[in-house]
């Protein structure tokens, strides 16, 4: 996906609609400031002198939604409207301040799918005149609401790029936004074709290649009739980052690989041991030592090799947030909830869609009493994310930050036992449904064929499985209002803070 | 949201002391908090390491590892835990307290408060509850 685009969770648009369209049909204005996506094809985050401009300019993430009151507005009409000088020049500022890029948004009320109106494009080009004076090179944008539609360029140079609104589970809005395009959507602008194994005209694949130079050749003609040519496009125009390449992470990636995706970053620290190997799918004896990745990639590169590019990153994904820059949708299969916490929490940032995957095997006296598996989706700002549900154990967190040394001591005084730093009980065919379910979310989300499901919870002494849907709280530490959606990676360096009036010295507080 | 939740909070605890603040090491040194009475030298530095997923985890604390308590070394200070690399620091167990950290509601400025609770009273296993009885 290399065009630039203006990312905007549901939520936000949402908030949007409420706060501009109004029973009194008055434009309204807003400021939705935004982070700054990775620069596409880089892997590194964009510095702001970088940030305008070309194609290859990084896209846009909605964080925030700034209402202007109407108290502030310097003129308001059914045809026109205006913030006060002093509104813009206090919220631009601010919002450079905190490393955000400012999209003055107003309304077309009587419009369904709105454009901007020559005297809007008269009004953005004497803006961009006086901001690229106060803020040469800072990246900026404009939008315009009507009743279902949103219009967006950004500042590109002398002139202004369109900017396509990509909408961020979009398949939440009860009135989707025409002409938005979803993370997957092919850079040629391609329609969905709706094929589905029920058409009664399935669509079959080009024979000419195997694979196919788009990734729809022989090799993926079952695929094809069943998710239809442009499903089997979204799939290898991805990019899929699998954190964690265990039980679940590998199966997970040779699924990916064999439906066809077309570039998988796998990133794993750890070596292969021999009690991995009962579940480690493309792990055998001789991997035994050498990084999971290592042998997952190889598996991966076998099972589809002349449609894939694997790259294998043999760290703790807390070490490498960069390598996640390129990935359209991250796929967590941790066993330590740090790290999920973590994955959460840069999708979240990035507005990046994020699956987790996990798997439970509880035991008494040697006895199984429970095997649960759950598959949740984070679509950042219109699905819960693991912190909205409460997912992450503070305990658990604490006991993997502890060096070899403390844990030691604090198993001598018995701060924690020994059951809690032992493996956990594990068996491929509960990893390997668990696998199954990851990858049939993450083709919902990349193919849009059908909506995916929120939250799966599977219970195998039941052989249950339940679907449940969630809703990102306002209160979430992470994606809630005081959170981090959609700022991008930010960084304000180190700092120094004195108090005005000298060291405190009170003893109270 | 303003700068990011750390960084504010460090602004924050820069109106009472003074902070050093530093994203990329993640780590906040209050570079002279009171400690309280019994605390031998008075006034000394606290230092926060943030882990990755502050903040909702807790940060770990230490104070200099030549701070002594009416003489003594309370249970809770681990003189052989030290962050890496530097070996001028010795742990406090603040989460052996019962700290019972709420990220929605809980700051580097309320954990502060909660270090100065745990230091009054340093042989308690948990000082808050005790403190509000």
């Amino acid at each position: 996906m290399s065009d630039r685009r203006l990312r905007v969770p549901a939520r936000v648009v949402r908030e949007l609609r409420e706060a501009l369209l109004q029973a009194d049909e008055q434009e309204r204005f807003a400021f939705v400031d935004a982070g700054t996506g990775p620069a596409p094809g880089h892997g590194e985050p964009d510095a702001p002198a970088d940030a305008e401009g070309s194609a290859d300019a990084p896209d846009l993430l909605a964080s925030e939604v700034v209402p202007v009151p109407d108290e502030r507005l310097a003129r308001q009409s059914k045809t026109a409207c205006r913030p006060e000088p002093a509104v813009e020049r206090e919220h631009v500022g601010d919002c450079y301040d905190r490393q955000l890029a400012p999209v003055l948004v107003h309304s077309h009320p009587f419009s369904d799918d709105p454009r901007f109106s020559s005297i809007d494009v008269e009004a953005m080009g004497r803006f961009r005149e006086w901001l690229t004076g106060l803020f040469p090179d800072r990246p900026f944008g404009f939008a315009v609401v009507g009743q279902s539609g949103i219009e967006a360029v950004a500042n590109a140079g002398e002139r202004f790029a369109a900017l396509p609104v990509e909408v961020v589970g979009g398949w939440k809005l009860d009135d989707p936004v025409p002409g938005a395009v979803d993370r997957f959507t092919p850079t040629d602008g391609g329609e969905r074709d709706g094929a589905t194994a029920s058409n009664g005209d399935a669509p079959t694949a080009d024979t000419d290649t195997p694979g196919g130079d788009d990734g729809v050749g022989e090799r993926f003609d079952r695929n094809v009739r069943a998710l239809g040519t442009d499903g089997q496009r979204r799939l290898h125009d991805a990019t899929v980052g699998v954190v964690g390449v265990g039980g679940i992470g590998s199966q997970v990636a040779e699924q990916l690989a064999r439906l066809g995706v077309g570039e998988l970053v796998l990133v794993d620290p750890d070596a292969v041991e021999p009690s991995n190997l009962p579940r480690l799918v493309g792990a055998y004896d001789h991997h035994v030592g050498k990084p999971k990745v290592e042998a997952v990639r190889e598996h991966a590169w076998r099972s589809s090799p002349a449609d894939i590019d694997v790259t294998a990153i043999a760290e703790p994904v807390e070490a490498v947030p960069e390598r996640l820059a390129d990935c359209d949708l991250v796929v967590g299969c941790v066993d330590r909830v740090s790290a999920r916490s973590f994955c959460n929490e840069w999708a979240v940032k990035h507005l990046t869609y994020y699956v987790d995957a996990g798997v439970r095997i509880d035991t008494t006296d040697d006895r199984v009493v429970g095997m649960t598996g759950y598959v949740h989706l984070v679509a950042p700002g219109s699905t819960a994310c693991f912190d909205c549900l409460g997912r992450h154990d503070q305990e658990a967190a604490r006991i993997e930050r502890l060096s070899p040394d403390e844990r030691e001591a604090e198993l001598e005084r018995g701060y924690i036992d020994t059951e809690q730093v032992s493996p956990e009980p594990a068996v491929i065919h509960l990893n390997g449904l668990c696998a199954s379910k990851t990858v049939s979310v993450a083709t919902d989300v990349v193919t849009g064929v059908k909506v995916p499901p929120d939250f799966i919870r599977y219970e195998d002494t039941a052989h249950e499985m339940t679907a449940l849907t969630t809703e990102p709280s306002r209160e979430c530490p992470t994606c809630g209002d005081e959170g981090v959606l959609g700022v991008g990676q930010r960084s304000f360096g180190d700092a120094q803070f004195t108090p005005e009036d000298g060291p405190e010295t009170a003893t109270s507080d | 949201m303003k700068r990011g939740r750390a960084y504010e909070e460090a602004r924050k605890l820069g109106e009472r002391y003074p902070v050093e603040y530093s994203e990329a090491d993640r780590r906040v040194v209050l570079e002279r908090f009171d400690f309280p009475p019994g605390w031998d030298p008075q006034f000394g530095k606290l230092r926060y390491e943030l882990p990755d997923t502050y903040p909702r985890d807790m940060p770990t604390v230490y104070v200099p590892k030549e701070m002594s308590y009416e003489g003594g070394s309370p249970t809770h200070l681990l003189h052989g835990i030290s962050p890496y690399g530097d070996s001028d620091w010795s742990k406090w167990c603040i989460e052996d307290h019962n700290a019972n950290w709420d990220p929605a509601s809980d700051t580097l400025v309320k954990l502060t408060t909660m270090m100065r609770a745990s230091l009054a009273d340093p042989y308690s296993d948990n000082p808050f509850a005790e403190g509000s009885a």
